[in-house]
């Protein structure tokens, strides 16, 4: 009963607490008590009044507890039930209030379109044309749109004024994605301009582009600020930029249409011919199959003409009704542009998806009371579940319609029925194309469905790359060879189909035959949407092929085999893929006994950066060898070109061939030897429970992993000791970097370690002291125990073995209060050390595992540091693991792009996701095997917006480390990250410069960093820099050098390990003039350091004590930076290193 | 160069310069004045110590020895103050004990314009290679000298952890005036008493609280539910306000422009 009492008590007392905070009550005042409900069951009344005399403070905890208005319940059950969060929902609308079209240049344009449309109808001509004229007339140099035709066109040309004038597309529709609108505007040209077989051998397109000339011709040059042609040969386009204010921020297309009663929609079907053979080729050859050969494109792009009027009529009627469809249809559009599928005719479009969901929606898919995330959501599922190229569909529901998509079937590659059941709104999407965008739609149903990351930024607001998306992409820059390429390969019914409109014939082609080579490799393939052409009025319509990108996404199950199995050697199909790879193709006898066709591209023991090569290979000899095309003259690759920057020059390594993954395959395979070696120690006090990697070789990420080898002294730079090889007093030439592979050693639990700091220090020396003992008497190595750790040289091999303690972190965090309590604290000592001995052999062990997975992660980190260290900022300015941990938050959470395959892509993901200058907003999480829950996510993206002044600037979350980012403390600053965004932004645009305009990809600038912008620079001597050899440009006339194998029956001496001049000095340098100057080295062998004043130094300052080093008085008695002093010290404490200072800045006054 | 500084603005300092070697031509300059202090440590007697800012960071003590003792006569002791960091790298201040107090007068009677040297053949210093070689060759020690080192701080430490023993049972084993015992955290009847640490102590309130809560009655009364009811929208509104905050917050940062 007493605990009863007690909870009744403690009940009341909650009550009223609640209530006061919630301003309805107030404990002096008992009338106002009266009206609480719950107490005396009164319908409240009045609370509002009650509110107002509160303090500020209560009446904002007010707003959490006063009543729900029905709207407001509404809203926030809405947004609980309709969308995806709050945040998506605040997001959303956000984004759709950016990308409207604001309200004046909508008046402005309705005032420009009636005049437009006044004009237009006033437009009158009695001249009758030719039709096979190329001008309109003698004195006009308006060209007619359109490419001359192998044969005339007979008949005239005569003008009559548009039977109708209406803005359509996606204007009509509100779902233009501003804040620049293009605005389609539909210019019906009247039946009677038209014969009835106009509609065959070009004379009606020939009309049409006449119609367009003529109102290009004519057009008020009041009402345009400028005009050209866009488009192609069979539908070109007008585009009128507006006079006056509008053209700020709009574009009006002027499309021609005719009206849909001209031609009978059954004599377009795709099965038609539509263009005879003996008009087309002027030949009297009456070859049936020709002849009768149906033209599909041809007879679509007349029924696109036929059916848009309608169609858009149509549109706008059921979209205006409901703005969460049109809401729906511009994110659509918005995600489509992003990755560059919009404002283009020839494939899939805005104009494609708005018809989709359109179709859903007559379909019951979705319905008028959705969303428009749902919308979005609805629609990207159905997208990624359909085939078109399969099973097509139709917004016309007649009975016959099932038979004509699959008549449609065999003459397109995607099929989408419009409501009049004829024309084919995908007629012009390759498979492939649609194959990438249902993809595309898949992996942003998975986003949406990863609660741990805010999609909306991902999904809306992102610009996706075309090469960060696709593992190899090759470009074809040889537009005269493409043409020839499709000439040869297709025959005349195709030619007759397509015309002059080689564009789409190349693309099928080329997609196809690749596609076919590749076989499983690849799981998709697509074509980089091309921008629409633009010619001036008075020239001549341009070369419809331009510049092709072909992007593959590697299977990484078959990707990199090395061999090709085709069929059985007796087998019929046998001889069809002897037939394909022509020479290459070989008999081979495989593991399980058959005899097969086989195909071989590398030998068995090429290197992992070979085997990246295959694909490439495989797609250059079939290029070369089938189509005549060759690499640097017709096309280039953008695959692996970067990892060049990995190899090792001027270095002969015994016993294996480098590279950097062999290399560290090499180093961890002895690691895991010694590992054995270790555990299986009898006669220690305590024993190792284990062993943990912690250098970047032990997670595949070293640039240069360290290389067994054979160290001997030469008496005069290294000399031999006792037990090591030491240094001459000042040597001349210094031996190649040595680097040790550091790691720790866990020992059994045990209380007796000592509770004092010190003497914890020197119990682990003696165990060190033991253990090297124990591994020169029970494992016959060379091992040396010293105060701070063991060193150990396994066949070649440095390590660098230290004790984890825990209670050694305890000791260093460990302070007692006045009370006698103990308290545990971190200080930044046991930080160091724990992050050291702790963290990071676990860090290690996850990056490795996510190698395993994924094994372009090591690489691509290399490729990162290398690149970043040729740019001169090294590990001091952005740690090596932070970069690591960066990558592999990309790898975990490679959304919007699928996993990568080629390390180069993964480095130019990390630079993209640098250019976005992503650390200053969110906090970079590096979810190790989906540890940390949705909860613990927000949770910490919480923190971090709540507490950001007091964060590194780079904040990063793994599960091991959840609040401190322990890595990213001290390094980078802002400054660094600032400069690393700027270089990835430099990087992206040559980049994409060189796809676009290039005829190769030359990497070499983008590893060269540029000197101009340093104050100063030291030039250090090449020969006493140990890692010279791993330096970007090496000296050809260098000899090579020839490191010595590993004598295994032979106790050798330590080798000189981890002694770089170049970074004893730098660490002087940076720990005496931080406060002056920044200093700036290539860690890989770069020969010079760039020395930038901190911009404050060379102010005058007043004399203070703490003011005083490195500072000298002026004549006024204030306190200036001894520069000069300064330089001369670079030269002093560099002695012997130094070959020259170069200054640069003239802010620096030698005298 | 002559210069006419108030020396008052300069804190009363007076200043020479120094260099590394002779054949140096630019210099650092040195701020000198006598160290009289309320609290005068006896280390650096009055009237005997020179405080010396801004010595350059590849000077040593006995570079600095040396070279006071040129121009200015004998000299008992050199010490650096450490800097926060404890690194013995960088520009330092120090203390200069000169033997006799003529030596001082003499050292702020220098002329401005006087220059110290600090490498000279009787006290060369290394930098560079030379010094980073030398480091190197000397952080290589033999095994039987660390076993020497250890095993002589470990006999210390024992003594050390031996006596504290004995003390403890001393101080268990006394019994003061008014009749207590002191007693400690030690073993006792194969128990040990709660470490006096502040997550034990923690750990003790936390439970203390969950008991507390474990005695409460949720969802029994009318009012219960409905509280419940109002704190759920109370949560869901709170949520609201929270994600609005963090859209302010990405607005700030990101413009909401798609291209």
């Amino acid at each position: 009963m007493i605990v009863d009492c007690v909870g009744v008590v403690e009940r009341d007392r909650k009550q009223s607490e609640i209530m006061e905070s919630e301003g309805i009550v107030s404990s002096e005042n008992e009338l106002e008590n009266d009206r609480v409900p719950g107490i005396n069951g009164r319908k409240r009344k009045g609370t509002d009044d009650l509110k107002k005399p509160k303090k500020k403070r209560s009446k904002e905890k007010n707003d959490l507890y006063k009543r729900p208005t029905v709207e407001e319940l509404n809203q926030l059950r809405e947004t609980e039930n309709l969308f995806h969060s709050n945040l998506f929902r605040l997001q959303i609308e956000e984004v759709l209030s950016a990308v409207k079209v604001s309200d004046k240049y909508n008046r402005l344009f309705k005032l420009w379109f009636e005049k437009f449309e006044n004009h237009l109808n006033s437009m009158e001509d009695n001249v009758e044309i030719e039709l096979n004229n190329d001008t309109l007339f003698e004195d006009c140099d308006v060209r007619i749109p359109m490419k001359k035709l192998p044969n005339d066109c007979a008949g005239t040309f005569k003008f009559l004024t548009p039977s109708k004038i209406m803005v359509g597309g996606s204007y009509a529709i509100d779902t233009v994605i501003g804040p620049d609108a293009t605005i389609d505007v539909l210019i019906e040209m009247p039946r009677s301009l038209f014969r009835r077989s106009d509609s065959k051998n070009y004379v009606y397109m020939r009309k049409k582009a006449m119609y367009l000339a003529f109102i290009g011709h004519k057009l008020d040059k009041e009402l345009v600020q400028s005009m050209c042609f866009m488009g192609n040969h069979s539908n070109p386009i007008l585009k009128i930029i507006p006079s006056g204010k509008l053209s700020k921020r709009c574009v009006v297309y002027a499309h021609l249409v005719v009206q849909d009663t001209t031609f009978p929609l059954t004599k377009l079907i795709p099965q038609k011919n539509n263009v005879k053979s003996n008009w087309f080729f002027k030949s009297n050859d009456n070859d049936v199959s020709v002849t009768t050969s149906p033209t599909p494109h041809y007879n679509s792009t007349i029924m696109y003409d036929l059916t848009t009027l309608q169609a858009n009529v149509h549109n706008i009627k059921v979209i205006k009704e409901y703005p969460n469809i049109r809401d729906g249809i511009i994110l659509l559009k918005i995600w489509l542009k992003q990755r560059d599928f919009s404002n283009n005719f020839e494939t899939f479009n805005g104009h494609v998806i708005t018809m989709y969901v359109l179709y859903l929606l007559y379909t019951k898919k979705l319905n008028t009371f959705m969303s428009s995330y749902q919308i979005v959501r609805n629609t990207w599922q159905y997208l990624a579940q359909v085939n078109w190229c399969q099973s097509g569909i139709s917004l016309c529901r007649d009975e016959e319609i099932k038979e004509r998509i699959v008549d449609y079937h065999k003459y397109y590659d995607c099929v989408f029925l419009d409501s009049t059941g004829y024309h084919n709104l995908a007629s012009n999407v390759v498979g492939d194309t649609f194959k990438w965008i249902a993809n595309q739609a898949e992996l942003s149903l998975q986003c949406l469905n990863n609660t741990r990351i805010n999609g909306f930024q991902i999904l809306f607001m992102r610009k996706v790359n075309f090469y960060n998306i696709f593992d190899q992409i090759v470009c074809f820059y040889n537009a005269k060879a493409l043409k020839n390429i499709v000439k040869a390969n297709s025959d005349n019914t195709s030619e007759l189909n397509f015309g002059s409109n080689k564009y789409i014939q190349i693309v099928k082609f080329i997609s196809k035959f690749l596609k076919e080579g590749l076989g499983n490799r690849i799981s998709l393939i697509n074509i980089f949407p091309r921008k629409l052409k633009e010619w001036e009025l008075n020239q001549e319509i341009p070369d419809d092929v331009d510049r092709l990108h072909v992007g593959f996404q590697l299977n990484p199950n078959y990707c990199f085999s090395i061999i090709e199995k085709g069929p059985g050697a007796n087998l019929p199909e046998a001889h069809a893929f002897r037939k394909f790879w022509g020479d290459k193709s070989e008999l081979r006898r495989f593991k399980d006994g058959t005899v097969c066709e086989a195909v071989i591209w590398a030998n068995e023991n090429a290197t992992s950066s070979e085997k990246r090569q295959v694909p490439q290979q495989i797609i250059k000899y079939l290029l070369e060898q089938k189509l005549y095309l060759f690499e640097q003259v017709h096309f280039f690759f953008l695959s692996n070109q970067i990892e060049e920057f990995l190899s090792l020059k001027k270095v002969q390594v015994p016993a294996f061939q480098y590279s950097n993954e062999e290399a560290s395959l090499q180093a961890i395979v002895l690691f895991d030897s010694l590992k054995k070696q270790l555990s299986n120690l009898t006669d220690l006090p305590l024993e190792i429970s284990g062993v943990q990697g912690c250098s970047p070789v032990c997670r595949y990420t070293a640039v240069f992993p360290p290389l067994a080898r054979f160290c001997r002294a030469d008496g005069v730079n290294v000399i031999a000791g006792k037990t090591h090889l030491r240094l001459a007093e000042e040597p001349k030439d210094l031996p190649l970097y040595h680097e040790p592979i550091e790691a720790v050693l866990q020992m059994c639990i045990s209380g007796k370690w000592p509770d004092e700091l010190e003497a914890l220090r020197m119990t682990k020396a003696a165990f060190y002291l033991q253990i090297a003992e124990n591994l020169r008497k029970e494992s016959k190595l060379s091992a040396h125990g010293s105060l701070n750790h063991i060193d150990v040289l396994k066949d070649g091999l440095p390590f660098r073995l230290r004790i984890a303690s825990q209670k050694e972190i305890g000791l260093l965090k460990q302070l007692t209060d006045e009370d006698g309590v103990k308290k545990y604290r971190d200080t930044e000592e046991s930080m160091e050390l724990e992050a050291k001995l702790f963290h990071l052999p676990k860090i290690t062990g996850a990056l490795s595992g996510l190698h395993r997975q994924q094994p372009s992660f090591g690489p691509a980190c290399c490729l990162v540091k290398r690149w970043l260290s040729s740019q001169l900022i090294d590990e001091s300015h952005m740690p090596g693991i932070v970069v690591e941990l960066l990558m592999a938050a990309i790898y975990l959470e490679p959304l919007p792009y699928e996993s990568v395959q080629q390390p180069q892509v993964a480095f130019l993901r990390f630079l993209e996701s640098f250019a976005r200058e992503h650390w200053s907003t969110d906090p970079v999480l590096v979810n190790f095997n989906n540890e940390m829950t949705r909860e613990e996510t927000v949770d910490v993206e919480n923190y971090f917006g709540t507490s950001m002044g007091t964060l590194p600037p780079l904040f990063i979350v793994t599960p091991y480390d959840r609040r401190s980012s322990a890595w990213t403390r001290k390094a980078p600053n802002t400054l660094i990250l600032n400069r690393i965004s700027d270089l990835s932004k430099e990087v992206l645009r040559i980049v994409e410069i060189q796809l676009s305009k290039a005829t190769s990809l030359l990497c070499g600038s983008l590893f060269v960093p540029s000197l101009a912008e340093y104050d100063c620079l030291i030039r250090l001597k090449d020969s006493l820099n140990p890692r010279r050899f791993q330096a970007v440009d090496v000296d050809d006339s260098l000899p090579t050098v020839e490191l010595l194998p590993v004598k295994n029956n032979y106790v050798t001496k330590m080798p000189v390990v981890d002694f770089v001049p170049v970074a004893e000095y730098l660490r002087e340098l940076r720990s005496i003039y931080n406060d002056f100057a920044l200093f700036f080295h290539d860690t890989y062998g770069g020969s010079v350091i760039g020395v930038l004043l901190r911009p404050l130094t060379n102010q005058e300052r007043d004399f203070k004590v703490t003011n005083v080093h490195c500072h000298k008085l002026n004549d006024n008695g204030k306190l200036i930076l001894n520069v000069s002093a300064m330089i001369e010290d670079f030269y002093i404490l560099g002695n012997g290193l130094v070959e020259t200072i170069d200054i640069q800045s003239t802010s620096i006054d030698t005298t | 160069m002559k210069m006419n500084v108030d020396k008052k603005k300069i804190g009363n300092f007076n200043t020479i310069w120094i260099r590394f070697d002779a054949t140096n031509s630019d210099r650092h300059q040195l701020f000198i004045k006598e160290h009289s202090v309320k609290k005068q440590e006896p280390e650096y007697p009055r009237g005997q110590t020179l405080f010396v800012l801004n010595i350059p960071p590849y000077a040593d003590v006995d570079s600095i020895k040396n070279a006071f003792t040129e121009s200015c006569g004998p000299i008992k002791s050199v010490t650096f103050v450490k800097n926060a960091n404890n690194v013995d790298l960088g520009f330092k201040n120090g203390y200069i004990v000169f033997a006799r107090e003529l030596g001082l007068q003499k050292a702020l009677s220098l002329n401005e314009r006087h220059t110290l040297t600090l490498n000279t053949s009787s006290t060369p210093i290394l930098t560079g290679i030379a010094k980073w070689c030398k480091n190197y060759n000397e952080s290589i020690m033999g095994e039987s000298e660390i076993k020497k080192l250890i095993d002589n701080y470990m006999n210390e430490y024992d003594k050390k952890v031996e006596k504290d023993l004995r003390d403890e049972k001393m101080i268990q084993e006394t019994v003061d005036n008014d009749g207590w015992t002191t007693i400690t955290g030690k073993k006792k009847r194969g128990q040990y008493a709660p470490a006096r640490k502040e997550s034990t102590i923690q750990k003790v309130q936390y439970k203390e609280e969950e008991k507390k809560h474990k005695k409460q009655l949720l969802n029994f009364y009318t009012f219960q539910i409905r509280e419940a009811k109002k704190q759920n929208l109370a949560e869901l509104r709170k949520k609201f306000e929270l994600d609005k905050k963090k859209l302010e917050q990405i607005k700030t940062v990101r413009k909401f422009k798609p291209f």
